[in-house]
């Protein structure tokens, strides 16, 4: 046990667990009535540096500090050039979502991109099928986060795998249970800053230690010249570079956890301010990371697995107190993700499903109780899965990712921007559009053209999407008004507002 | 700058002109990364495209291709979001009824 790296990462854990019962105590304080909203959504207050950090941190994930890395030290520099797409993600997905997403989301009340579906389509089969993609894929992208969280503390401190992967799931569900959106953006702020710095720092650190770039690519040549190269071990043609901008940096933000996000800044000041800033902080965090992996090389040119070149790499190099805060900065970004998914992970079940089609006349405190319970059997869930861990985390990630987005892109994006968008189209694009992504990455990868699946799964879901909404009936007036009236129009409807079954 | 055209009418109701503006802002976010995904792909191929590791030459410790495509594009897309956020999104109020915080007018 090194002590001197897990001091410091103890000391964060208390940390985030002070946020969490502060915004605990909060809470109890808001009105009733408003407190679901707050719970999920932090009652649509964050300012440009919550909104900023949290949607880089629930973005920034295992894939950006561990699975990254290692696929960088295994496949050469192609990783980095591709993972330089999520830089304008933040600044894309608030413009594409855009203040439409923000006012709609406001003038419906609504909390969840299920939410406003159910709106917008009016159609159990869309509402269920986008939960249960909801449900599904968003369990499946935790697994990695927490197997790659704990794969990288058991590296850093020597403590069990399996110790630290249970102390971890714990932590994550005490502090969701309690904390909710505002704890969880909050914690964000402070894991955006430690990234930042740790990126500068231990880029800086291991690069004298080294004696420059230069001593790192004269090892790199003699070892493995291959990873220099283009398309390189990662197979990177142009057409691959492209198709993976689809999936980092269009599609990325309609993400459930990241679109609620985009829902609940407090002004249009806010996010002017983390549109401007959000490339460029960014860029510094992934080049950062990434191009460590390549550093790492020079320190242990042969690793077996390459997500732990870079842990244990910073072990050696660093001094211990100094490593810990920095382990601090990747674990937190697993922790910001895991949370915020489990967020709307359960928000999904208990809100757009449980109340929505089982039990509309739950209590308020009820649903406390059972929201509770259903983090705490998420969590459990999830622990069990990562029990047993895949090879390379970045690969499971990104077919979670592409998934979603395959699904959500169009009938959110058409469906607030296109008024011929309806049920029809949307159904048929999700359902097309999730199976052949299926089909693409289990038993069919000639389908793929040659480029990530995601680029004709949604090719696919596009036209299904279009085809669907000219054959179907347009949506209800009612609908086009709540989409696109004004206020005014809006409470001229009265009871006609609410979404029909 | 809030948008001061008149309303619209098309489907029998009257259509909140806040909206407008953020279609337009979505026009320019889609632009942008079609801009900045060529961008990087074609400086990176280009430059870099089926060479092998001794034809390649290095800029500040790295290979060509990746230092011009990665570090400067993004360093330079950082900059032109920048710019097209000041001076091409406008700034509304996001209400329910398109008032920036005062009483509701009815």
């Amino acid at each position: 046990m090194r002590w001197g790296i897990l001091i410091p990462i103890l000391l964060y854990a208390v940390v985030l667990l002070a946020i969490a019962w502060w915004s605990f105590r909060r809470r109890q304080a808001v009105a009733e009535g408003r407190k679901t909203e707050h719970y999920y959504m932090g009652g649509r207050s964050l300012g440009w540096m919550l909104l900023m950090f949290t949607l880089l941190a629930s973005g920034a994930s295992a894939g950006t500090f561990i699975g990254g890395p290692g696929l960088v030290y295994g496949e050469g520099y192609g990783w980095i050039l591709v993972s330089v797409f999520q830089v304008p993600t933040a600044f894309i997905a608030l413009a594409v979502l855009g203040k439409k997403w923000a006012i709609v989301g406001r003038k419906l009340g609504a909390l969840s991109i299920v939410e406003m579906l159910r709106h917008r389509y009016e159609n159990p089969v869309v509402v269920v099928l986008s939960s249960l993609g909801i449900v599904v894929f968003l369990s499946a992208y935790m697994v990695p986060q927490f197997v790659g969280g704990s794969r990288l503390l058991e590296a850093a401190t020597g403590a069990d795998y399996r110790v630290v992967l249970i102390c971890l799931a714990a932590l994550v569900a005490v502090y969701t249970t309690f904390g909710g959106f505002l704890a969880d953006a909050m914690s964000d702020v402070l894991q955006g800053v430690i990234m930042l710095v740790g990126a500068v720092v231990v880029w800086v650190a291991l690069l004298s230690a080294a004696g420059g770039m230069g001593a790192v690519n004269d090892q790199v040549m003699s070892t493995a010249p291959e990873l220099f190269t283009l398309p390189g071990p990662g197979g990177f043609t142009p057409q691959m570079i492209a198709s993976y901008s689809l999936q980092l940096g269009l599609m990325f933000g309609v993400l459930p956890h990241l679109a609620v996000r985009a829902m609940s800044y407090r002004d249009s000041r806010s996010v002017h301010t983390a549109m401007k800033v959000g490339p460029l902080v960014m860029t510094v965090i992934t080049l950062g990371f990434l191009t460590m992996g390549m550093m790492a090389r020079y320190y242990h040119p042969d690793m077996e697995v390459g997500d732990l070149a870079l842990p244990t790499t910073i072990v050696e190099v660093l001094p211990a107190g100094v490593a810990g805060v920095l382990f601090a900065a990747p674990l937190a970004a697993v922790m910001s993700t895991v949370d915020a998914m489990i967020l709307v992970v359960a928000g999904t079940i208990i809100r757009d499903l449980y109340t929505a089609y089982v039990n509309p006349r739950v209590s308020d405190g009820r649903t406390s109780a059972i929201t509770s319970a259903t983090t705490l059997g998420l969590t459990a869930l999830v622990l069990v899965l990562a029990l047993n861990p895949p090879d390379y985390l970045e690969l499971l990630v990104i077919y979670a990712i592409g998934g979603l987005e395959t699904a959500f892109f169009f009938p959110l994006v058409l469906g607030l921007y296109w008024k011929r968008a309806n049920a029809l189209g949307a159904g048929l694009g999700m359902a097309g559009g999730m199976a052949w992504y299926t089909v693409v990455n289990n038993w069919a990868p000639e389908l793929a053209l040659g480029m990530f699946p995601i680029a004709t799964s949604s090719a696919v879901a596009l036209a299904l999407f279009l085809l669907g909404s000219y054959l179907g009936p347009p949506p209800r007036r009612e609908v086009l008004v709540k989409f696109w009236g004004t206020q005014a129009e809006i409470d001229r409807l009265g009871d006609a507002a609410r979404p029909a079954r | 700058m809030p948008d001061t055209e008149p309303p619209v009418r098309d489907a029998g109701f009257e259509e909140d002109p806040r909206y407008r503006t953020a279609k337009r802002e979505l026009a320019i976010a889609l632009a942008y990364w079609v801009a900045f995904t060529t961008a990087v792909t074609a400086t990176a191929w280009l430059l870099g495209g089926h060479k092998t590791a001794d034809e390649l030459t290095f800029v500040l410790g790295f290979p060509a291709w990746f230092f011009w495509s990665v570090p400067v594009t993004c360093l330079v897309f950082s900059g032109i979001a920048y710019v097209l956020v000041r001076r091409f999104f406008t700034d509304i109020p996001l209400s329910a009824d398109g008032d920036a915080g005062g009483p509701e007018e009815r």
